[in-house]
């Protein structure tokens, strides 16, 4: 029987036959050149469908095994890493390059952390969600770092999760500016990497057992 | 005066005060090959400067020019549904058991059913957001729709009240073990409990999980016959 190929990104389908692969596009922004060029890889390799993930991606589903170094080739585009233990996706909304309600950068700061940290392994799954406003359409309240871009700079919360137990994140700082913000974010990351926690725990699960002010003690805030 | 978003043709005004994004609708998010091709072709041919997929998995087409608007929708062959654009209403589900190995009941068939069944929904003064899954692992967050269901091998559990964006809120559990078919009607009921609650005075303009804060849930299960 067959099984996820993590190395190539591909996902065994119910099937357990073909694959779904779920190309790196951070964000979820994709210029119009790059979603032809995915559009056409699809047709080529006889896509069953794609499919709009939650972590704002597109995955491209059906696809035969044998295809699957050809296709990524053609795609010219890296792995989105939708399985495995590390830091699955920074999710994030136009914030004030495209949308009216943007407060912060958020696709500024969106992207440095995606190139930082997208892909990175640790004890358990681990999520970034960054939304430019109070209306936060990504959800950064339900993510293991989620920013909240405020007029007087970033809101940053600590494990949440919206999984089988969901967890509203903890308030850790307001107020942030990007370097700051990115800074936290860092230190939180490189907490949870150098800590005991046993595999597939996830961060907020940690954040009960040692209390909330230790946790903020060793993250330095 | 300055441009505003339009909300008959489910289009946002973007930053730059001229131009519009809008939103393809797709079923669960799903889209074979040729209605992907039909997006490429109206981004390239009306100049969109970007795709994004946003957080609730649509596709928004970005850089829009308001006399485009209408053969933008055309061309992509989807009528606009006034309001559903500013994520005001939406199903979001994941690949289920049609794709998924962990998948244990049939999301984008309920999805289906619900849009066909329901959707829009009309008369609710505040959002309307539900998220279907088809097992525990919650990819498509029903734990923070207005309505969330989650499928295991036993049937749907139906959960209420959640909400991700300004006031975030945890949905409660307040059914398990549903058909498919209990879950359509039991929505029904709720969406009715949501519409009228939304018109009264004192919760106007609330979010489900709000309302049910303020009133408690002994109405609302009353009304679904789950008491």
């Amino acid at each position: 029987m067959k099984c996820d190929v993590l190395e190539k990104g591909a996902i065994v389908q119910r099937d357990r036959e073909t694959y779904a692969i779920a190309p790196h596009i951070p964000g979820g922004f994709i210029d119009v050149a790059k979603f032809r060029n995915l559009v056409n890889v699809a047709e080529k390799y006889n896509a069953a469908a794609m499919k709009l993930t939650s972590g704002q991606r597109i995955a491209i589903v059906g696809l035969k095994e044998e295809d699957l170094d050809a296709i990524w080739k053609e795609l010219e585009m890296d792995i989105g890493y939708a399985i495995g233990l590390c830091v699955r996706m920074v999710k994030f909304c136009p914030g004030t390059t495209y949308c009216r309600h943007g407060k912060q950068d958020a696709m500024d700061i969106g992207r440095k952390l995606d190139e930082l940290y997208h892909g990175y392994f640790l004890p358990a799954k681990f999520k970034i969600g960054v939304a430019g406003c109070e209306y936060a359409c990504n959800a950064p309240n339900f993510k293991e770092v989620g920013l909240k871009g405020m007029p007087d700079g970033w809101t940053l919360t600590a494990g949440g999760t919206c999984g089988a137990k969901p967890r509203m994140g903890d308030l850790i700082a307001e107020g942030l500016n990007d370097e700051e913000a990115m800074d936290i974010t860092g230190r939180i990351v490189h907490f949870f990497e150098s800590s005991d926690s046993p595999k597939k725990v996830r961060l907020g699960r940690v954040i009960d057992k040692i209390g909330l002010d230790e946790f903020k003690k060793a993250i330095k805030v | 005066m300055g441009k505003d978003d339009i909300l008959s043709k489910g289009a946002i005004l973007q930053r730059d005060q001229e131009t519009y994004a809008i939103t393809a609708r797709l079923l669960g998010g799903v889209m074979d090959v040729p209605t992907a091709c039909r997006i490429a072709d109206v981004a390239e041919k009306y100049g969109v400067k970007r795709l994004k997929i946003t957080g609730d998995s649509r596709m928004a087409l970005i850089g829009i020019k308001e006399e485009d608007l209408d053969a933008a929708y055309e061309d992509l062959g989807i009528k606009p549904q006034p309001g559903t654009a500013l994520c005001q209403q939406f199903i979001k589900a994941c690949p289920g058991n049609t794709f998924c190995t962990r998948g244990q009941q049939d999301t984008l068939s309920l999805a289906q059913k619900v849009e066909e069944q329901f959707y829009p929904f009309p008369k609710i003064s505040s959002k309307v957001k539900i998220g279907i899954s088809g097992c525990y692992n919650s990819c498509s967050e029903p734990a923070i729709k207005d309505i969330g269901l989650i499928g295991l091998p036993k049937g749907w559990i139906l959960m209420v009240g959640g909400a991700g964006g300004k006031d975030p809120m945890i949905a409660q559990v307040i059914a398990k073990n549903l058909s498919e078919d209990e879950v359509l009607e039991v929505l029904e009921k709720i969406l009715k409990y949501y519409r009228a609650s939304s018109q009264k005075h004192q919760t106007r303009n609330m979010r489900l999980g709000v309302i049910l804060s303020k009133e408690g849930n002994e109405r609302l299960l009353r009304a679904c016959g789950l008491e």
